[in-house]
């Protein structure tokens, strides 16, 4: 029991990590260019001075961190990513997979989910939101109570988008007494 | 066709944000900051925070939810009243097995100064039940239901509600009759306020 416990612990905490080493990654990265011409001792020390400058922006920052929500639904035959703020009243920036491919059938593929994703974290960041709740979504009710494939690549788009993420929540909407199924009696006939 | 080219205004621009405070009954924390237009459609928007978010204790407090609706915004600030408290959907599945009886009762009470909430009480057993006990469950979570919350005030019954009070008594109750594997409440809901109920009537 210890073990599975541990694993899934393991599991929960891999997203964050991997969002922080990447930031750790960019920053090198931009330091190294802009001080390519200058020494590597140079470098690295300026690298060190930055990142510290960043992390008391970071920890000033914390104290008025800009939450929002992103509302993932997913289909099977689309995937629409909605940022709103924490009441979910005022939207920040919407995009669906049918916006970036062409082909009718790439519109709920994890491809095009990814497009949505990143379309939607340029916007979030430029109006200065720094984390997000995910809100999952699958079509419920008499529909399919399992997100489609596209949710899966847009919330690791979102992690990879630079954003902190809090909770990652189900709702799809699941119906206490439901109207008939559509299709017939004797079900879809193709 | 052509289109009217627009030009188009950046709304975004014109909004501020402001710091939503939980009501008195949690302290006034702040649970959210939020971008607005303008105070009067601010008012009425709900808030989902999880217990957790409040109290920084366990991470057992990840499952229950809350939900305050904002009432009034002044420069910088906005209060809340408590609207709403449930368990997780997730939280909810995993207590729900097979083999034992899930007894619900929904209930709706008054309290001291005049609000109206509906509560939906979960009790789950370590058996099946039969339907006598059951009823005799129903019965005495009622009872307790209508001893306990007419005396509280809105703050008083949302923290009694939130931090398990209202449920240990219910448990405490229900062990004459049989002992169980969990009560709690599943729900509860704010129907109206005082003031809501006041021009009902009077409508």
């Amino acid at each position: 029991m210890s073990e599975t416990e541990t694993v899934a612990e393991e599991e929960v905490k891999d997203p964050v990590s991997e969002t922080s080493s990447e930031d750790a990654t960019e920053t090198v990265e931009e330091t190294a260019t802009k001080t390519s011409e200058k020494a590597a001792t140079e470098t690295s020390e300026k690298a060190a001075a930055e990142t510290s400058e960043k992390a008391a922006a970071v920890t000033k920052k914390e104290t008025k961190e800009k939450w929002g929500i992103a509302h993932i639904y997913s289909s099977y035959n689309n995937t629409i990513i909605h940022i709103t703020d924490l009441t979910g009243a005022e939207t920040v920036a919407i995009s669906s997979g049918g916006q970036h491919v062409t082909a009718d059938r790439y519109e709920s593929s994890p491809f095009a989910a990814m497009k949505a994703s990143n379309a939607v974290v340029s916007a979030a960041q430029s109006k200065g939101f720094t984390a997000l709740h995910i809100k999952v979504r699958a079509v419920g009710g008499t529909g399919s109570r399992v997100p489609g494939p596209g949710a899966q690549a847009a919330i690791r788009a979102l992690a990879r988008g630079g954003f902190k993420i809090g909770r990652i929540d189900d709702c799809t909407p699941i119906p206490h007494d439901t109207t008939r199924k559509k299709g017939g009696k004797r079900g879809r006939r193709v | 066709m052509v289109r009217k080219t627009r030009k188009i205004k950046d709304k975004w621009k014109e909004k501020r944000w402001i710091t939503v405070l939980a009501p008195d009954s949690f302290n006034n924390v702040p649970v959210a900051y939020i971008p607005i237009t303008n105070d009067k459609t601010a008012i009425g928007r709900v808030i989902e925070v999880t217990l957790f978010d409040i109290l920084k204790g366990d991470p057992s407090q990840h499952q229950y939810k809350l939900f305050f609706k904002i009432n009034k915004v002044t420069d910088e600030k906005a209060t809340t009243i408590f609207k709403r408290y449930e368990y997780a959907k997730e939280f909810l599945r995993s207590l729900i097995r097979r083999g034992s009886s899930r007894i619900n009762f929904i209930i709706d009470t008054k309290t001291k100064d005049g609000q109206i909430f509906r509560i939906k009480i979960l009790i789950l057993s370590h058996r099946e039940l039969n339907t006598s006990r059951k009823r005799a469950l129903r019965l005495e979570a009622k009872k307790q239901i209508e001893r306990i919350v007419p005396q509280m005030t809105i703050d008083e019954f949302a923290q009694a509600a939130c931090y398990g009070k209202i449920n240990s008594d219910i448990m405490a109750a229900t062990k004459k009759i049989i002992r169980v594997r969990h009560v709690g409440l599943e729900k509860v809901r704010l129907l109206r306020t005082s003031e809501e109920e006041v021009a009902l009537l009077q409508a």
